[in-house]
């Protein structure tokens, strides 16, 4: 089953590839540096960096059609944003990196195909 | 042609959100569009004497720049530059009490990111300029009224006077 889910994109653009590759790119070339960043956070326990850097992430995540990766993505925030329930975000956020790892070889191959 | 254009301001420090909220508002041909990165650079345009009619301003501007000012304090200093601005306020966060706030600080609307932003936005620039159209419209109403209370009592003053001095015998039915 696909992890991502270009509707949105190609209905926002009105079909138009050239767009579609725009935005996926630059969704292809910032989201390692957030992740980063977000790791970063974790590890010096800076949670309203953390809940900073996901909440940038977040509709972007949206807007790829990422379903597996949006609830996710929106716990983070929430327990980095209330300092609550904070042991769970290093599970959390290998989750999330492994979701995306899968999903971006299938964004790349979009972009290819279009 | 393009000077006659009123002008947008987008003001989101994440890029793809900022293409993807111009590419959208670019479609609508009869506006000019201007991105930028960081609140700052914003009001120095403002500053710098350009006038946009609205700014779409993202809440959080210090994920990319850490040291950038938050769309709050922006959305302050642009309503203190240049008052008639109308600033809608955009940000991940679809909490009221975040909606209420920033309209005490004199946001014109409150649009919360995902798929239904653009549309939004759309609806959110209609929705100025009609208030804009309808300050003028009852602006104008109040002139005219003002006017014309101003020539009627003249025009009572106009007739007493006539009256004392004989030049005029009956006063008119009404009066």
């Amino acid at each position: 089953m696909p992890l991502i889910d270009l509707t949105f994109l190609n209905s926002f653009t009105g079909g138009n590839r050239e767009k579609v590759s725009k935005y996926v790119n630059l969704f292809l070339q910032f989201t390692p540096q957030i992740i980063d960043t977000m790791e970063k956070n974790l590890g010096e326990k800076n949670y309203p960096a953390l809940r900073t850097s996901a909440h940038s992430l977040k509709p972007q995540i949206t807007y790829m059609g990422i379903k597996s990766a949006e609830d996710l993505i929106k716990t983070i925030e929430a327990n980095a944003g209330d300092q609550k329930n904070v042991e769970q975000i290093p599970q959390q956020m290998e989750e999330l990196k492994s979701i995306l790892n899968s999903a971006i070889p299938e964004l790349k191959q979009a972009v290819e195909n279009s | 042609m393009a000077d006659n254009k009123p002008l947008i301001f987008v003001v989101e420090d994440e890029m793809m959100q900022r293409e993807m909220l111009v590419d959208h508002l670019s479609k609508m041909s009869h506006y000019d569009i201007k991105a930028f990165g960081t609140g700052e650079e914003c009001a120095e345009a403002i500053r710098n004497g350009k006038k946009p009619t609205v700014v779409f301003l993202d809440f959080y501007l210090n994920s990319v720049k850490k040291e950038a000012r938050d769309g709050l304090e922006i959305l302050t200093e642009i309503k203190e530059l240049a008052p008639e601005t109308e600033v809608v306020m955009l940000s991940g966060q679809d909490k009221i009490e975040v909606a209420v706030d920033v309209m005490k600080y004199g946001a014109f609307d409150y649009i919360v990111k995902g798929e239904s932003a653009y549309y939004r936005a759309e609806k959110a620039i209609f929705n100025i300029y009609r208030f804009h159209k309808m300050k003028g419209d009852a602006s104008l109403y109040k002139k005219l009224t003002i006017g014309f209370a101003i020539a009627f009592v003249l025009m009572i003053i106009l007739f007493i006077y006539l009256q004392q001095q004989g030049l005029i015998t009956n006063m008119p039915g009404w009066m």
